[in-house]
């Protein structure tokens, strides 16, 4: 059906916006605008807020970061003096003092002048400070005057007793074979090689306590 | 509904949609921001945090820096430098003359690494007698920069001639390694901090920075050498020759021992002699007879000992025992050498002073006492300077008030009340009621002496302490 509006016209009716139209209109508006205030409270509020107090905390960490710079430059130097002083220590205590060694066998060998108990005499003497870890050892071959085996073993006895041996961590058990050398007095010996193992120089020297 | 409602309601949805959308992309551009600046904030607060921390760490860490640094230049001073390693071979050939050992060889062995400690390897070949070796040994080992014996062999020398003096000097072939260390500070890359007012810093931890100088230490060993000994290294076999040569040798060199001792006796004697001479004049000459009886006897024995008259062991043993050892004790006794006191700079003893006063005051008895560890060794030759004497004596008195006052901390004190009145005052000690002049019971030689209202005094060992409580 066609409704036509005769009316002039000044006097139609204006035309009303539908309810449709309206109800997505106020929707419209409604979702633009809560969206707007919502954009406006994160932006102008929230973010500037955080941005703020991470100036504010950026302020206080500009104060402080030299500091912890000088505290890092300190802390790394002292780690580095450390590590000399610890290498410096290290050097130290990994000698063996072989001037002490060699006296004291010397005297062993003397024995007071007494050969009686054993008569010792060395062909040649190896000696090896090894590493800070250990492994040093000494090596001594040489001979007993006369075939009786006990001063052999009488000489072995005073290696291990006494300073000497303090040290060593172990020594062969005794042993040798007898050789013959006629016309000399004495004319037999025991010809004897004993190895004699270090300890580990830095664990057997205790150092002195650190201040750090 | 009209068409055109229905455009406009697609219109309209359109846009609010298009803007909504718009709107919600920038609020999570907004939002993501946001996250981003919490997170960051979050992390820079943790190392404002750790910083802070880190700054209340650099007084201690300031203090452990200088005393390492301080004490590092004194621990280096174990390693030889630079410039002396040019002279290595210099020191050695000192020590193989000295010794007497003859040196065949020296050469330089590469060594690994070459940081902050280089470490510096040489081969050594020589020849000595087992004293001489040992002389060597113990010059290389007790050398002021560490020298470390690495390596060492001895072969036994040959014997050309058998028990011609019962004893004959023999070279043994002795292989060495040495090894040394060389400190080049130059070559880290660690970058040295500034500590602001190091020296007066520095001044102040002087009594902590000497207590951790003994940190390192290196062992020596002193070699007295006993020249009675067998060479271990010397086969003593003879034949029967030279067994009988060796008797004869054995009664000559006997009666060098016999001669020996008896003139020891005859020198005893004439000493005795002469502390019963009452006449100066008869004195002194007696004096002057001994003294060239000493000259002609001393000239004696030196030869004797110079060229080995004396070789079998039991024989050498005897003559160092019973001629040598008593006749250095007779000669001192006579009329040794002169005592000569150390010179002492009293600069430095003033310093001491007032490093110990100041300690003291501070209530750093610890300090006090490590200052004076520094001095102490010269201080009774001080003494012999008129102008020192005063100050040795208050230095003296400050190691008593740092002694008394560390026994006095380690006190157990315990002051529950005191009782303050114009005519009379008591305090609370240890659960007894002590006024001024009384004996703290339990506690040997301490004694109240006064009574305040924030502090007690008391007199321990003679020194006046006052404690507050």
């Amino acid at each position: 059906m066609i409704r036509i509006n005769l009316l002039p016209d000044e006097l139609r009716r204006a035309d009303r916006t539908s309810p449709q139209v309206f109800v997505t209109l106020l929707v419209g508006v409604t979702l633009v605008c809560s969206a707007g205030a919502f954009f406006a409270k994160m932006r102008f509020g929230t973010l500037e807020q955080a941005l703020a107090e991470k100036d504010q905390v950026n302020l206080q960490w500009n104060q402080v970061k030299g500091h912890a710079q000088h505290a890092d430059n300190l802390t790394a130097e002292m780690q580095d003096y450390n590590r000399r002083h610890d290498t410096i220590q290290k050097i130290g205590n990994s000698r063996i003092l072989w001037t002490r060694k060699l006296d004291q066998l010397v005297s062993i060998v003397d024995n007071h002048g007494d050969t009686d108990r054993h008569w010792i005499w060395l062909d040649s003497l190896r000696a090896t400070a090894g590493t800070d870890k250990g492994g040093g050892s000494l090596v001594l071959a040489g001979f007993s005057g006369t075939s009786e085996l006990s001063r052999l073993s009488n000489f072995h006895e005073d290696l291990l007793g006494g300073d000497f041996f303090g040290d060593f961590v172990s020594i062969d058990n005794p042993g040798g074979s007898v050789q013959k050398f006629p016309g000399l007095y004495p004319d037999a010996a025991w010809q004897f090689n004993y190895t004699l193992h270090l300890k580990n120089p830095e664990a057997s020297k205790k150092p002195g306590p650190k201040k750090r | 509904m009209k068409a055109s409602d229905k455009k406009k309601i697609v219109g309209i949805a359109s846009i609010s949609l298009l803007l909504a959308g718009g709107f919600g992309y920038l609020t999570y551009d907004a939002h993501q921001e946001t996250q981003t600046a919490e997170s960051e904030t979050d992390s820079l607060r943790q190392q404002v945090a750790t910083a802070r921390k880190k700054k209340e760490g650099i007084p201690e860490l300031e203090k452990q820096v200088i005393i390492l640094r301080e004490n590092l230049k004194e621990y280096v001073k174990i390693l030889p430098e630079n410039d002396e390693v040019t002279q290595y071979i210099t020191t050695i050939n000192d020590f193989a003359v000295n010794a007497g050992v003859a040196v065949d060889l020296l050469r330089p062995i590469k060594a690994k690494g070459a940081g902050v400690f280089e470490r510096i390897v040489y081969q050594l070949q020589l020849n000595g007698n087992t004293a001489e070796i040992l002389r060597f040994l113990s010059a290389i080992e007790n050398h002021r920069r560490f020298i470390r014996v690495s390596k060492f062999d001895v072969l036994s020398g040959k014997r050309e001639r058998r028990g011609a003096s019962g004893q004959e000097e023999i070279d043994h072939a002795v292989t060495m390694e040495l090894e040394t260390y060389v400190y080049n500070p130059g070559k880290s890359k660690q970058p040295i901090a500034t500590i602001e007012d190091y020296e007066r810093k520095r001044d102040e931890l002087r009594a902590q920075i000497i207590t951790a100088r003994n940190d390192i230490q290196v062992e020596r060993y002193a070699l007295e050498l006993d020249l009675s000994r067998r060479d271990p290294f010397l086969d003593p076999r003879l034949t029967d020759e030279e067994l009988g040569q060796q008797q004869a040798d054995y009664q000559r060199q006997q009666e060098v021992v016999t001669w020996a001792q008896e003139s020891i006796a005859l020198l005893v004697s004439k000493l005795e002699e002469h502390d019963q001479i009452d006449n100066l004049i008869l004195k002194y000459e007696y004096r002057k007879q001994i003294d060239a009886l000493i000259a002609d006897f001393n000239k004696d024995l030196n030869r004797a000992l110079r060229e080995n008259w004396v070789t079998f062991p039991d024989l050498k043993r005897q003559i160092q025992s019973e001629v040598v050892k008593p006749f250095e004790t007779l000669k001192d006794q006579w009329g040794g050498e002169e005592f000569v006191p150390q010179r002492v700079d009293l600069a430095e003893l003033e310093g001491v002073m007032r490093r110990m006063t100041r300690a003291l005051e501070q209530g750093d008895h610890a300090s006090a006492t490590a200052e004076y560890g520094l001095i102490s060794a010269k201080l009774e030759a001080a003494r012999a300077d008129d102008r020192a004497t005063r100050l040795v004596d208050r230095i003296e008195r400050l190691l008593k008030i740092a002694e008394v006052t560390a026994e006095f901390a380690g006190l157990s004190l315990d002051v529950s009340g005191r009782i303050l009145r114009p005519d009379t005052a008591v305090v609370i000690l240890n659960g007894k009621a002590l006024a001024p002049g009384e004996p703290v019971p339990g506690l040997e030689g301490l004694y109240v002496t006064s009574i305040a209202k924030d502090r007690v005094e008391f007199l321990f060992k003679d020194i006046l302490i006052s404690k507050t409580f």
